[in-house]
């Protein structure tokens, strides 16, 4: 009796070990799954924000330093550089950026032999590359002081951004060679809105005056055009694309003839690669500015009615 | 027998052959008594005796004395005879006789029509028997007076009525109707074999009695006689209709002599009438029903009593809120007695109706539906009046019992109901008929409503004219007229016409093709204004305080309601001293039915915007609509606008508010959204980020930004300057916009309107031009001959012959030029100009065009802009600017010119941009008012230039929304 009292009890203390080294070993996997999702986690987080803060340098920097640049530097099919070999803060130097520190942050430095990298890529747009448009905000096509052909023209796509419950203006100015602008005409402005082929999705939008623009339909845009105002010329100077309602993908693409500095979008994408998780971020920068939305207004009331 | 049979025949032969013998001798049987003998003394053959003889001499063609003689004889014939009578007898005249008649007939005269033959008889004339004639043979006259009729009647219509013979107990016969064929008749007469023929002969006597009526004298012959029928028609019926009491009607047979056209009556039998009474519809104590039309008050007790809610009343229609249900009082009497009456009928006639009503209605359980403009109510006695049965016409002109009490249409809906009928048989001598009648209009009753003017007409009915099934109709009398319209009247097309800034002329259209427009009524009521205004209409004003704010519109006797008589659709409205809120004006019009309609505008005394080209945001949309101007006569008042583009926006019109206010004119290619998000919304941001845009460009070398110590000072054609304050900065009248300024306020800015469509600027204009700086002197002496020719008349002297004196006998015009050393020197000097290049400066005012320059006002806090100078005097001007005017708080159009009747406008070119920081009611205030011009003109303009975003350009530097996105990550 006794002896067997003994083996039973080896037997239950045997079957005791064996379940607590499984669970103990479930704990454990799981605790390390976990870490190392925290810091993979931590890794994307430092990533994106190193993204962020390379793209930052680069807003700062006047949009026509950051052309000139790339004008000087940039090959006609981009160029990518990366940290590691200090190419970004190079590139940041000939923007003129003075305060530069160490380009190395956080938890994901830049170390030899080391996965952890910063990229920065800067080429020019293609015509599939969507400029943003936010309501209100404008993506100009400046054609005064550009030398283009008689044909010059634009094709442009606009897709939108959310709720299809949105709308765009493309309004034209022109001036004399000598700067006088011509007076506004109401077939100086189109209004268009996205529709399912008639009407506008938009319910909201009232008036037979808006065209109905079906996403991605191309239209056609002449940068070069004059018109007859009180027995003067007025050349095309500049036409300016709107957003009502919603934000708008403007996508383009410029005849062979209107290839010229001044039409172009620059595409900086600015990534960063830190202990193997990969976050970048870009931003489309125009070639040329344009003047302010607030002087697009001849009524902006902006608290109560009027 | 043979022998007697012998006898016979030599007897018959001997007879046969006298006979013929007689016969044959006829001629000269008689002259064998007495005849002429003749001898031939002279034959002929051929043509001797004038004629041609013919080989047989044919005496009997041809007789004496042509040919043949008395005498003739075969192939000859006498020419010449002797003749003498032998054997002759002297006849006297016929005698021997008495003439008679034959049997049956007597030469006693009975009439010519009987006249036979001459009684006769054989006489002698002593050589013949002869006849002697005597008077003419009659028959005898057999015709007797025929027996009196055994019954006579009279027909009325379908009406058949045997006449009493007992004048105590006449029968009562049935009025006529108009045109209704009566008859007399008697019973038929066979045509004794007496008389000739026969006839019915009538007599009609009223109850004086004088003889009314009697049938055609009989002429006595049977074929031709007038009264051959036993039935005759009573030759005017309306001779009935005039009998008042009894009358008697004789009818009498007549017989025609069979020997002359004497006629021969019967004795008469008389049957005696009564002429029912129609039962009248009693006098009224004006007015007598059956003869006039009478004051409708008199069947209508309720009409006059009733007001609608609004204080209508009609004494002439009913409406919809007025004498509906119509009461009716309708009496009936019968002179024969009450019990004849067995129905009322109710009868509406419409005036413009032309169908005709049938004489009589035939009851019919097919109900048709009534006719709109012919209808009627049949109320019957029942079995008693307590249980009487009512009946609706139908448009097939029948009578249809209706067990519910409603008139129905065509489709089954009501048209009319019966209400709170009562027949009182007790209280009067008359049967009062009191019901009321309630006229449908939609709503699940008729969609086709009584609607006209009508003639009434009521009539009672007793038993007489209730027969075969049907009613008489005829003899309606039309009690009263009255009409029925369920028909609102029509208010439409309120317009203000305005007259000058406090007056305007309200004019609207009300129409009522049924029963006409009665009255409008004129309400008006201030909202927000606070003062008084007027109404006047013709001689008549009212005054409505401002602070009446009465809910009750359109009554009637209400002291703030103006009243206007058609045909008048206008009234002067005078808005007083009213410059903000509105004015609500509410026409109400009332037709004679006391239906009514109304219509409302307001005057919109607050200020209101145009705007032309830009867009156009408002955070809580537009208080107060663009008005559409363009087909107003008004004087031209604006710079660079007509009232044909006069619209809220003509590009693009958002507000973040779910409404906004359709545009006026969409043609002119606006469109517009709400619930629109617009990033530039933005209200503590703009200032700041412009500034320090501007402070970007104040460092940029390739700018050039003038700095103004003073905003009035003068900024060049083509010059970008600006004037920038911590302070308030205040522009009077002494600033001009010249150049491209940029006025930077950390406060507020205040601004007059100035004037300056275009920029005229002092202008310095530098050429190189070569400019004398000097001259040389060249002087020498000169040989001058003298040059001069002296020309002078000559005298021509001759001598005298005979007395040698020499004479002037005249002149001779010379000219003498002076010998060629003749002259002198003179000293000539030459003077020759040095010239030398020089920039030659000039300075002039030059009127440029400002197409591309202009002024931007920024300020942090307000912006507002005061009066300028008065422009408008007689008519409506408007002050004038340019400028594109940013204020992160409010821009402020300040209230002008208080004390003008006629206030200026404000056109501005350029752009307003309030962003409303810290502000709690509107950004953009407007504070000017026209007054009453507020409705037909804007108060503001607003013309956008699109050179204010050029010119910012430089002043603010150019931008470009630039937005980070995500592209996505990946795990290496």
């Amino acid at each position: 009796m006794k002896n067997k009292y003994e083996s039973q009890a080896l037997a239950i203390a045997m079957v005791v070990l064996v379940v607590c080294s499984i669970i103990g070993m479930s704990i454990y996997s799981r605790v390390a799954k976990d870490k190392t999702l925290t810091i993979e986690e931590q890794a994307s987080s430092e990533a994106l924000e190193i993204a962020d803060l390379l793209l930052d340098y680069i807003i700062q920097t006047p949009i026509e330093t950051v052309v000139t640049i790339y004008n000087q530097r940039t090959p006609s099919n981009g160029e990518s550089l990366v940290e590691s070999k200090s190419e970004i803060s190079s590139y940041f130097t000939s923007l003129g950026i003075t305060n530069l520190s160490n380009l190395s942050f956080g938890t994901c430095k830049i170390k030899e032999n080391d996965v952890n990298e910063y990229t920065l890529k800067v080429q020019e747009a293609d015509e599939s590359t969507a400029f943003e448009i936010r309501p209100g905000q404008v993506r100009s096509f400046i054609t005064k002081g550009l030398t283009l052909s008689d044909t010059c023209s634009a094709q442009i796509k606009l897709n939108v951004r959310g709720e299809n419950q949105t709308g765009f203006t493309i309004s034209k100015i022109y001036s004399t060679t000598d700067g006088k602008i011509k007076q506004y005409e109401t077939t100086d402005t189109e209004s268009y809105c996205f529709s399912p082929g008639t009407g506008c999705y938009n319910k909201n939008f009232y008036g037979e005056a808006w065209i109905p623009y079906t996403v991605n339909q191309t239209k056609d845009l002449a940068l070069v055009e004059s018109v007859e105002y009180s027995g003067e010329t007025y050349n095309l100077d500049e036409i300016r694309i709107k957003a009502v309602g919603g934000t708008v993908a403007l996508t383009y693409n410029l005849d062979s003839e209107c290839e010229v500095d001044g039409l172009r979008m620059i595409q900086v994408q600015a990534g960063a690669n830190c202990n193997g998780v990969y976050r970048s971020k870009e931003i489309l920068i125009p070639e040329t500015k344009w003047s302010s939305t607030i002087f697009d207004y001849v009524i902006f009331n902006g608290q109560g009615s009027i | 027998m043979q022998n007697l049979f012998n006898s016979k025949v030599i007897k018959i032969l001997f007879l046969l052959f006298a006979i013929f013998f007689f016969l044959g001798n006829n001629t000269t049987a008689i002259s064998a008594a007495c005849h002429k003998e003749c001898t031939c003394n002279r034959w002929v053959t051929g043509g001797e005796c004038g004629y041609s003889c013919r080989d047989i001499c044919d005496c009997d063609t041809y007789p004496w004395p042509n040919c043949c003689r008395y005498l003739c004889a075969p192939n000859k014939c006498c020419v010449d005879e002797t003749c003498e009578w032998v054997d002759c007898c002297t006849p006297v005249a016929c005698y021997g006789c008495t003439p008679s008649c034959p049997a049956g007939q007597s030469t006693t005269v009975s009439g010519p029509l009987c006249k036979q033959n001459q009684s006769s008889c054989t006489g002698t004339t002593n050589c013949s028997t002869c006849t002697l004639k005597g008077d003419s043979c009659y028959l005898p006259e057999t015709n007797v007076a025929p027996p009196q009729p055994t019954s006579i009647s009279i027909t009325i219509g379908e009406n058949n009525y045997n006449l009493s013979l007992d004048p105590n107990n006449p029968t009562k016969i049935k009025l006529p109707m108009e045109d209704e064929q009566v008859t007399l008749t008697v019973p038929v007469l066979t045509t004794p074999l007496t008389s000739r023929g026969v006839g019915y002969y009538f007599r009609a006597f009223d109850d004086v009695p004088s003889q009314i009526f009697t049938s055609t004298t009989p002429t006595g012959d049977p074929l031709t006689d007038p009264n051959k029928s036993n039935t005759q028609i009573f030759l005017n019926g309306d001779d009935l209709i005039a009998l008042t009491d009894t009358g008697k009607i004789a009818g009498m047979y007549y017989t025609i002599d069979k020997c002359d056209n004497t006629i021969k009556y019967s004795t008469p039998v008389e049957g005696f009438f009564v002429v029912d009474n129609v039962p009248p519809i009693p006098h009224t104590p004006n007015c007598d029903p059956n003869s006039q039309v009478c004051d409708s008050h008199d069947f209508l007790p309720e009409l006059g009593t009733q007001t609608t809610a609004r204080g209508c009343q009609s004494d002439t229609y009913a409406g919809l809120e007025i004498n509906n249900p119509l009461a009716f009082n309708i009496s009936l009497v019968d002179e024969d007695g009450n019990n004849e009456i067995q129905a009322l009928t109710l009868w509406f006639h419409a005036n413009d109706s032309t169908k005709a009503l049938t004489p009589t209605m035939a009851f019919n359980d097919n109900n048709v539906g009534i006719d709109n403009d012919e209808f009627g109510v049949l109320i019957k006695k029942g079995s008693d009046w307590n249980n009487p049965n009512i009946y609706q016409s139908n448009s097939d002109n029948t009578w249809t019992l209706i067990n519910d009490l409603k008139i129905k249409d065509s489709s089954g809906k009501t048209v009319i109901s019966i209400l709170d009928l009562n027949i009182d048989t007790i209280t009067n001598p008359s049967i009062d008929f009191t019901f009321k009648l309630q006229f449908h209009s939609g709503n699940g009753f008729t969609e086709t409503p009584i609607t006209n003017d009508y003639n009434v007409f009521a009539k009672g009915i007793d038993s007489f004219q209730i027969y075969n099934n049907k009613v008489e109709m005829d003899r309606l009398h039309n009690i009263f007229n009255f009409g029925i319209d369920l028909t609102n009247p029509t208010v439409e097309n309120i317009q203000f016409s305005v007259q000058n800034v406090r007056e305007t002329i309200l004019n609207w259209e009300s129409q009522d093709n049924d029963s006409g427009i009665y009255k409008t009524m004129i309400n008006g009521y201030v909202l927000g204004g606070g003062h008084d205004i007027t109404l006047e209409n013709i001689g008549t004003q009212i005054t409505i305080p401002s602070s009446f704010t009465s809910e009750q519109i359109g009554y009637f006797n209400d002291t703030y309601s103006l009243v206007v008589d058609p045909p008048d659709s206008n009234i002067n409205v005078n808005i007083g001293e009213n410059e903000i809120g509105s004015i609500d004006m509410h026409v109400t019009s009332y037709d004679n039915a006391c239906n009514y309609n109304g219509a409302s505008d307001q005057i919109e005394l607050e200020p209101w915007i145009a705007t032309k080209g830009g867009n156009f945001y408002s955070n809580q949309g537009v208080k107060t609509a663009a008005k559409d101007i363009s087909t107003l006569l008004l004087p031209t008042a604006f710079t660079n606008f007509t009232k044909e583009n006069i619209t809220q926006g003509s590009e693009i019109m958002s507000t973040r508010s779910n409404y906004i206010y359709s545009l006026i004119h969409p043609e002119l290619g606006g469109v517009s959204a709400s619930s629109i998000y617009d990033s530039n919304d933005r209200k503590a941001y703009w200032f700041s980020h412009l500034i320090e845009k501007f402070n970007l460009q104040k460092t940029d070398s390739s700018i050039t930004l003038k700095v103004l110590d003073n905003p009035n000072d003068t900024c060049n054609n083509n010059q970008f300057c600006y004037y920038q304050s911590e302070n308030d900065v205040v522009l009077n009248d002494s600033y001009t916009c010249s150049g491209n300024k940029l006025i930077i306020s950390n406060q507020s800015i205040t601004i007059q309107p100035i004037r300056e469509a275009e920029i005229t600027n002092e202008v310095e204009t530098c050429t190189t031009q070569s400019v004398q700086t000097g001259t040389t002197e060249t002087c020498e002496y000169v040989w001058k001959a003298n040059t001069s020719v002296l020309c002078y008349q000559k005298p021509i002297y001759k001598r005298d012959e005979r007395t040698g004196d020499w004479y002037i006998s005249g002149y001779q015009y010379v000219c003498e030029t002076p010998p060629k050393d003749d002259g002198y020197y003179e000293e000539v000097c030459t003077y020759t100009p040095i010239y030398t290049q020089q920039e030659v400066c000039t300075t002039q005012l030059v009127t440029v065009q400002n197409r591309s320059q202009g002024c931007i006002y920024l300020a942090k806090e307000n912006i507002n802009i005061s009066q300028g100078e008065y422009v408008s005097n007689d008519n409506l001007q408007y002050d004038y600017m340019e400028g594109f005017f940013i204020a992160q708080s409010k821009i402020n159009i300040e209230y002008v010119d208080q004390d003008k009747d006629i206030r200026d406008g404000l056109e501005i070119q350029g752009g307003l941009v309030a962003l409303g920081n810290e502000v709690t009611d509107d950004a953009i205030s407007i504070n000017r008012n026209l007054r009453l011009y507020n409705l037909i003109y804007p108060t503001v303009l607003v013309n956008y230039d699109f050179k204010y975003g050029k010119i910012a350009e430089t002043f603010f530097g150019k931008e470009a929304d630039i937005y980070k996105q995500e592209t996505g990550f990946k795990n290496i």
